[in-house]
Formats: structure tokens, C-alpha cells, sequence
């Protein structure tokens, strides 16, 4: 059932691991300099500025 | 309905951020982008400290271009980490962003100074009390429509002492299927889960690898590419709701289960407060995750990610982005 997940185009998650962990160790080697946790909202919903 | 709320000065600017933030900044610095007559995003990083002005100025810039229309912007300074100046914190970063937001044509029209006992326009000696920002027109108006200031799905009063823990539960392709199938019913429920159920998607959350594809399916628009649905990256507007509910039961869960089981629930909070566009209470999230479980891996990549990939693809867009609803 449900969404078959993909790490690209020609991989699959292999049992036994965190694919998560995987592409964010991935993911961070190429990272910015860190700023800290960031903020970015809009506006609410039902009331316009 | 789309009701009008007119802010008529700098009290009820400073008033409107806790409730687009929900919680009021410390130790940081806001900008409120602006188009004619209507403020647009809102973003917070945390004060510079050691950072040069510059290469701060420059990133918190191109963070502010996120929002396309934006031709103006506020910037707000809150800090009690005044100086020997209390009048120019954070003077050099102050004058920094102002070239950059101006090069990047959305000039800054004000700069307010926000400290734990008074607020005040940048520069000058008139400190305001803050009962006029609590008891300004914008506050009364967005509390009375039911926005809260703060927010917080989060209370460990509520989370059981004396709890046992819950088995891990053999990883098979049957009870990776049971599993996902059991998370989603959850969500698409209303109420609360009872006891046994809760245990038993807690004890699932226990398994890395299943505990990954229950916060995968959270999300019902993600295109499947797992690097894209952790960046927030996906088909279509999330469905919020969903994504409230799930951070509820997330919680729920928490209460079912003993300290040291409670990580992958924190964690998942942490992800979607990230995909909210709350960086805050998400770093809170995982912060509480590497308490739970001292060295839970993913807790602590993820904070290492959103600390560098700063925005979630989907909390960019206002079309996609997650807006705090007004009961």
C-alpha cells in the first residue's frame, strides 16, 4: 500500500537502514554556513493586512 | 472570510509578529516584507552574535527575497543584549542589512529596537512600555478573532511518569505494511486514539526504518523522492489539517510511552513545525528528541539540516505555505 518511496531515480530504500538519515547526511555535505533555526510565515488565515 | 486588519503604528506591527510567529521572538532579528499597504512574509533568525555583518546581511537578504513581491521591508531588532550604546545594538549588522535589503530593492521604511522592559524606535532615547504593544488595537483585535500569541501542542505535564515501555516490534514487509496502514487510519480518525492503538503506533515510531515511512505518508502531496520530502519539497499544498492532526497524535503517543521512547515523536514534531516555517519550535522539538534519546541520530541531523537549509521549500510559497488558522 501506499507511496513507494525512491533515494533517486534508480534506488530504493534497502531494509535494515534510516533512508531519512541517509540523504540528510547527504544533504549536508553540501550545507551552508549555519545560520540557526529560521522563521517564515505568511500572513494568517481570514484577515488580510 | 477575509476580514481587514489595519495596523495604524509600530505598536501594532510589533503586536501582529507573536501571532504570525507564535511566540514572541528574544535574542532576534525580524523582517516584515511589505508591498503597498500589506505586509507580506515574516522572517526571524536568531541575533548575529560573532557573525560579520555582511556575509549575515547577505543570507538573511536572500531569505527575505523569498517573498517575490516584496518592495519594501521592517526590520526589528529584539535583544536585551544592548551594549555600551543601548541605543544601536547590533549596529553593524543593522546598517549591513539595510544596504542589502536596499540593493535588493526592498528598502528598509523602519527599524524598531524590542528589549525585555521597553521597545523603541532604532536609534533614539524614546523607550515605549511594552503594555502598549500587549494592549495595542492589532492584539485586541487578532485575540478576539481567536489567534493565540503562543502556540504549543507540547505539555510534559501531561506526559505519564510511570509508563512501560512498549515492545519493538519485529520488522517484516507484513508489519512495515500494518504499520503504515495503522498510522494513516490514525490520521484520517478523529479523536483520540485509545490506549492499545496508541501503543502500538508508538512501539512502530520505535523502528527506524518504519518510523520513517510513517512521517513520509504524513504527507499525502510528496512525490515519492525522499531527499524532496524531507526538504519539504512536494506535489502540491500539504493538507494542514493532516498535519495538525498528526502532530496531536504525535503527542498522544508521547503520553502512551516512557522517557527514552519519546524521540521519534519529537522528531517528527520537529519536521513538521520545519515544514510549517517555525525553524523555532522545531529546533525546540528536536532539542527535547536528543534529551529523550541522548544521540538520537536523526533528531540531531535534522536540526543540523534545518540550521542550513533554513527555509522548507513548501513554507516559501504562500500558495503551499502552512498559515496559522484562526479559530
Amino acid at each position: 500500500m501506499g507511496t513507494e518511496y525512491i533515494l533517486t531515480e534508480d534506488d530504493k530504500p534497502t531494509p535494515g537502514a534510516s533512508f531519512l538519515e541517509d540523504v540528510i547526511e547527504l544533504q549536508l555535505l553540501t550545507a551552508n554556513e549555519s545560520l540557526g533555526p529560521v522563521d517564515f510565515t505568511h500572513p494568517q488565515e481570514h484577515h488580510d493586512i | 472570510m477575509m476580514e481587514k486588519l489595519t495596523l495604524t503604528g509600530p505598536a501594532d506591527l510589533l503586536a501582529y509578529i507573536p501571532h504570525l510567529l507564535g511566540g514572541t521572538p528574544t535574542e532576534s532579528f525580524v523582517v516584515l516584507t511589505a508591498t503597498s499597504g500589506a505586509l507580506g512574509a515574516t522572517l526571524r533568525v536568531d541575533a548575529p552574535m560573532d557573525a560579520a555583518p555582511l556575509g549575515f546581511a547577505q543570507t538573511v537578504t536572500s531569505l527575505a527575497a523569498e517573498d517575490e513581491n516584496a518592495t519594501a521591508c521592517y526590520l526589528v531588532v529584539y535583544t536585551d543584549e544592548t551594549g555600551e550604546d543601548d541605543r544601536f545594538p547590533y549596529a553593524a549588522h543593522v546598517a549591513a542589512l539595510g544596504n542589502e535589503l536596499a540593493t535588493a530593492r526592498m528598502p528598509v521604511r523602519k527599524v524598531y529596537l524590542v528589549t525585555s522592559t521597553h521597545w523603541a524606535a532604532y536609534g533614539t532615547t524614546e523607550w515605549n512600555p511594552l503594555d502598549q504593544v500587549k494592549d495595542s488595537n492589532a492584539n485586541a483585535t487578532l485575540t478576539f478573532m481567536g489567534s493565540a500569541s503562543t502556540v504549543d501542542v507540547y505539555n510534559p505535564a501531561l506526559l505519564g511518569k510511570w509508563v512501560e515501555p512498549v515492545q519493538v516490534p519485529a520488522r517484516t514487509e507484513e508489519s512495515v505494511e500494518q504499520a503504515r496502514r495503522g498510522w494513516v487510519a490514525a490520521l484520517e480518525e478523529t479523536g483520540t486514539p485509545d490506549t492499545e492503538t496508541a501503543r502500538k503506533l508508538a512501539a512502530w515510531f520505535q523502528d527506524e526504518y518504519i518510523r520513517d515511512f510513517l512521517m513520509a505518508d504524513t504527507i499525502t502531496t510528496n512525490n515519492g523522492v525522499i531527499i524532496d520530502i524531507m526538504l519539504g519539497k512536494f506535489d502540491g499544498r500539504p493538507d494542514w489539517k493532516r498535519v495538525d492532526r498528526a502532530e496531536g497524535l504525535a503527542f498522544e503517543l508521547m503520553k502512551v510511552v516512557p522517557e527514552g521512547q519519546r524521540a521519534p515523536m519529537l522528531t517528527l514534531m520537529g519536521w513538521l513545525q520545519w515544514l510549517k516555517g517555525s525553524g523555532t519550535h522545531s529546533a525546540r522539538y528536536l532539542k527535547l528528541a536528543a534529551e529523550d534519546v541522548p544521540g538520537y541520530r536523526f533528531a540531531e541531523l535534522l536540526r543540523e539540516l534545518i540550521g542550513n537549509v533554513y527555509i522548507a521549500e513548501v513554507a516559501k510559497n504562500p500558495e503551499t505555505a502552512y498559515k496559522r488558522p484562526i479559530n
